[in-house]
């Protein structure tokens, strides 16, 4: 059949209509994943782990973006060229062509292996590796609806590890290695800025390593539904320089001092329940 | 094949008679009650999964409703858990694979040129059980004050990990209801499974080989294996639930030494393959509207085809995808990244398929078509934001964030939904011998993938600036806000659409214009018969000669290979066959029977009776016994008079 010429003059509106809300999204996503104010912005990492996981996403998601655009192109574009117009004649009956499907089987398995398959193996190895001996270890629990953190390192007068509700104290700079549980259901662990998640699994300990590039407060909160206080699991993990983190385990040890959080309104009981 | 129609000698009027005759035998809602014709259980399958899906519709509208703004007071965490549960579970379970097997019983046998499917009264079965299984999920909703605010529905998410589901973390019978109402919904669809692969494989006219069927139905023979498969495991898993519930058996219980993550692996070993139950009829419904309303076959329909199967059987390879974050080891998480990369493939050659199916067509840009091509753009990228998933460790921050709402409804919504309505606009004519309005479809159309994009798209945001799945409400710090007041306009919009189609169906039943047999140009052979079909299908087994039948019987091509329409009464194969004897067959239509009603209804008062009292399991196991003796010892049709 003769190729026509695209016949941009007969477009319909819609379908334009359609490509500019794409495109809108598309600036409206771009600029707002971009504003790093957000607490919980995975692609705004301020440590080493979701440092290495929000450069992985980046190299899945730019060639992902890039063949999105071609084939919703293509699509456009055929709709517009190849649209039936009076006194058509029937197209020639094409029933395949073997070298060019077996082709496109081939090359984006290579290119899917190549891009992302083979990149992100090390960095799982990494994530997913022991902490290091010097790691700083919090034993983390999750309970309907709260966070525990138990720090084997600092006793109290008795000999117990001094333990905070919802917020974590940590060191900067420093491997902190977490080992998760849960205490009845099945919680999740994540505090976007510094980690992927990681679940809270009762009879199970998860053990993940965590770093904070720079002293501060990073948000989080439970990702697993766990009832009725889900939405209100929250963390807070407050980065400290090695001294001011001292500072802190000393007062806690000395029970000079208490998390805030502690006490009987500690446990979120939201919601009401059955 | 020819044997299954062996020829009696008995006149092709007389045999019509006989056939209307059975048809005839009752009338009104009795006649749809005891019906076994595969056209009147399908469009009862399509109707009921329908009203499901406005079911499922308005609660995702109140879901939506309470996170328009953060901290909204619509409803409590409670109410907002058990309409989340009851959300997933409609759609997965009540919505999308009903929807599919309406299709399957509507279309199989008439793309095969078959009368009927191979069991007729196990089909009738198949959709008894599954509309008791519905209602008897639904009816948990009022196992408490409703009207005081609370709601007995199940709690637990539509995955329902345990321990969560346990009796000690939901009390109440809300998770009883939902796993005793899931194994009868497993019933129907091993029921509707086996079904149609005998059918598919039995009862193909003479010369439908297997490389001359139709998409769909090879999609229907894939996603039917799969669901013989899938269906015992997620039975399995729901069997230890309701022992660990019902009889404090300790499978999950992990104070006993049970295991919470057997649950997730079973639960994922049979969600995984599931997801391919939900998008491969899809799949097949696209294969038949591209072709069709591009005037151009299939492109590389072999590869199409083994693309399929190669989905079918790697399915079963990636559940751990799910369960990344279990802490199940790096290794293990490797494997599974890697196999959830390459199911991606055969996925993408599809899609590149339909493309070049396109390429070069006659584009007849109707309705159904708009919807067929919305799928494929939808799915893109539905199936691109779930490679992004592969990445393992990219993964950890996406897990259960709305990221990954976004990306399945892409993929079940833009495509499994959009296709469905695709198959609606397509077929509809075929059954109702009314054409839907084209400019109302287009309206629902354009105004269904706008919402679409409204509601889901932003998912895409919320997710990645960290909101979590399943929370009532969020703190308005978190920068969500934008996104979730789009994705519920997006909503609310999307239901608008739905209105609109559903005025469409209304005015078009009623003065819609007629449809010939052949509204299309159609390439298969549902088209070669009156619109609606009679209740034997066909007057005559029709012998297929090639791969899109009825469009060869329609076309041949020139001396340069230019496809042109047969001269009217020039001979061609299908004409050949109808001259040789007149007489040929006798039609064998089998007879209405309520026995599979009776039978159905025994489940969900068995599954009553293990939540509230056991003497009714008795009860309902009595009523099963006794539809079943029946229904075995019923006696044939009696075809026999009517060759008198």
């Amino acid at each position: 059949m003769p190729v026509r010429k695209l016949g941009f003059p007969r477009a319909r509106t819609g379908h334009l209509l359609f490509g500019l809300a794409l495109l809108l999204i598309g600036l409206l996503a771009a600029g707002c994943i971009g504003d790093t104010d957000t607490p919980q912005n995975t692609l705004n990492p301020a440590g080493e782990v979701a440092d290495k996981q929000r450069d992985l996403f980046l190299l899945a998601m730019w060639p992902a973006l890039i063949i999105m655009i071609g084939v919703l192109g293509a699509i456009v574009v055929m709709l517009l060229r190849f649209r039936r117009r009076e006194g058509d004649p029937i197209p020639k009956q094409t029933h395949g062509n073997t070298p060019l499907e077996i082709g496109w089987t081939i090359l984006p398995a290579l290119i899917i292996l190549g891009f992302v398959g083979v990149p992100m193996l090390p960095v799982l190895f990494d994530i997913g590796r022991n902490p290091s001996a010097d790691a700083y270890p919090v034993n983390v629990t999750g309970i309907q609806w709260a966070w525990q953190f138990e720090y084997p390192d600092v006793t109290d007068s008795q000999g117990n590890p001094v333990t905070t509700i919802k917020e974590l104290h940590i060191p900067v700079g420093r491997e902190i290695a977490l080992t998760i549980t849960s205490g009845d259901v099945n919680h999740s662990f994540a505090v976007p800025r510094l980690a992927g998640t990681r679940d809270a699994v009762n009879g199970r300990k998860n053990v993940m390593w965590i770093k904070a590039d720079h002293p501060g407060s990073y948000a989080g909160q439970c990702r697993e539904l766990c009832g009725t206080g889900h939405a209100g699991m929250l963390i807070t993990v407050i980065a400290q320089s090695q001294a001011d983190f001292d500072t802190w385990a000393g007062e806690m040890a000395a029970g000079r001092k208490t998390a805030p959080g502690d006490g009987p309104d500690a446990v979120s009981t939201e919601g009401g329940g059955e | 094949m020819a044997t299954v129609y062996e020829p009696r000698r008995v006149g092709l009027a007389d045999a019509l008679r006989t056939a209307r005759r059975v048809a005839d035998q009752h009338y009104g809602i009795w006649s749809w009650i005891a019906t076994v014709d595969h056209k009147r259980i399908g469009i009862m399958y399509g109707v009921t999964a329908f009203l499901f899906f406005l079911a499922g519709g308005v609660e995702a509208l109140l879901l939506r409703t309470q996170l328009i703004v953060p901290n909204a007071g619509v409803l409590n965490a409670d109410q907002y858990n058990r309409i989340l549960t009851m959300h997933g579970t409609t759609m997965v379970f009540l919505v999308v694979m009903p929807l599919s097997a309406a299709f399957f019983n509507l279309m199989i046998p008439l793309m095969i040129g078959a009368r009927d499917v191979a069991f007729p009264r196990l089909n009738a079965f198949s959709y008894w059980v599954f509309l008791g299984g519905g209602i008897f999920m639904n009816i948990s909703f009022f196992t408490k004050d409703i009207f005081s605010g609370q709601l007995g529905a199940p709690d637990c998410g539509w995955f329902c990990y345990s321990t969560l589901s346990s009796k000690a973390f939901s009390p109440g019978h809300g998770v009883d209801f939902w796993a005793l109402g899931l194994q009868i919904l497993g019933v129907a669809s091993l029921a509707s499974g086996f079904n149609f692969i005998v059918t598919i494989l039995n009862m193909r006219a003479p010369g439908m080989t297997l490389f001359r069927m139709p998409l769909f139905v090879w999609m229907t023979l894939v996603t039917s294996f799969l669901l013989i498969f899938a269906m015992p495991v997620i039975a399995v898993a729901l069997f230890e639930l309701l022992f660990d519930r019902l009889f404090d058996a300790n499978f999950f219980n992990p104070d006993k030494g049970g295991n919470p993550l057997l649950w997730q692996h079973m639960f994922w070993l049979f969600g995984h393959p599931e997801v391919y139950i939900l998008i491969l009829p899809a799949m097949g419904i696209v294969s038949e509207i591209l072709p069709t309303f591009s005037r151009k076959p299939l492109f590389g329909y072999p590869f199409v085809v083994f693309s399929g199967i190669a989905i079918g059987f790697m399915s079963w390879g990636v559940w751990v995808h799910h369960m990344y974050t279990t802490g199940l080891g790096t290794v293990a998480n490797s494997a599974f990244g890697i196999s959830t990369i390459l199911i991606g493939v055969p996925t993408g050659v599809k899609i590149f398929n339909w493309l070049a199916t396109m390429w070069g067509g006659s584009l007849n840009l109707k309705a159904p078509m708009m919807f067929a091509v919305g799928f494929v753009a939808m799915f893109t990228i539905g199936g691109l934001s779930g490679v992004t998933h592969s990445v393992v460790p990219s993964d950890y921050q996406q897990q259960d964030t709305y990221y990954v709402v976004a990306h399945f409804h892409y993929v079940l919504f833009g495509g499994s939904i959009f296709a469905l309505f695709g198959g609606v606009y397509y077929w509809f004519p075929k059954f109702t011998g009314k054409l839907l309005n084209d400019t109302v479809g287009q309206v629902h159309f354009w105004l269904m993938l706008i919402g679409f994009n409204l509601t889901f798209f932003p998912m895409h945001i919320s997710g990645l600036l960290g909101m979590p799945r399943r929370i009532y409400t969020y703190s308005g710090e978190n920068g969500w806000d934008l996104w979730n007041l789009m994705s519920t306009i997006g909503a609310f919009t999307i239901a608008t659409s739905i209105l609109i189609f559903i005025i469409n169906v209304v005015f078009s039943l009623r003065r819609g214009e007629k449809s010939s047999e052949d509204p299309w140009d159609g390439r298969t052979l549902e088209w070669t018969i009156p619109s609606p079909p009679p209740h034997y299908n066909f007057e005559k087994i029709p012998t297929v000669h090639s791969r899109d039948a009825f469009w060869h019987e329609k076309y041949t091509e020139d001396a340069e290979g230019r496809p042109v329409p047969v001269v009217a009464g020039a001979a061609n194969g299908h004409e050949e066959e109808g001259h040789e004897d007149h007489g040929g067959h006798g039609i064998h239509m089998p007879s209405p029977s309520y026995f599979p009603l009776l039978a159905a209804l025994g489940f969900p008062i068995m599954a009553t009776g293990f939540i509230y009292d056991f003497a009714l399991v008795a009860v309902g196991a009595a009523v099963l016994f006794v539809g079943i003796y029946g229904w075995a010892l019923e006696p044939p049709a009696e075809e026999e008079e009517g060759q008198a």
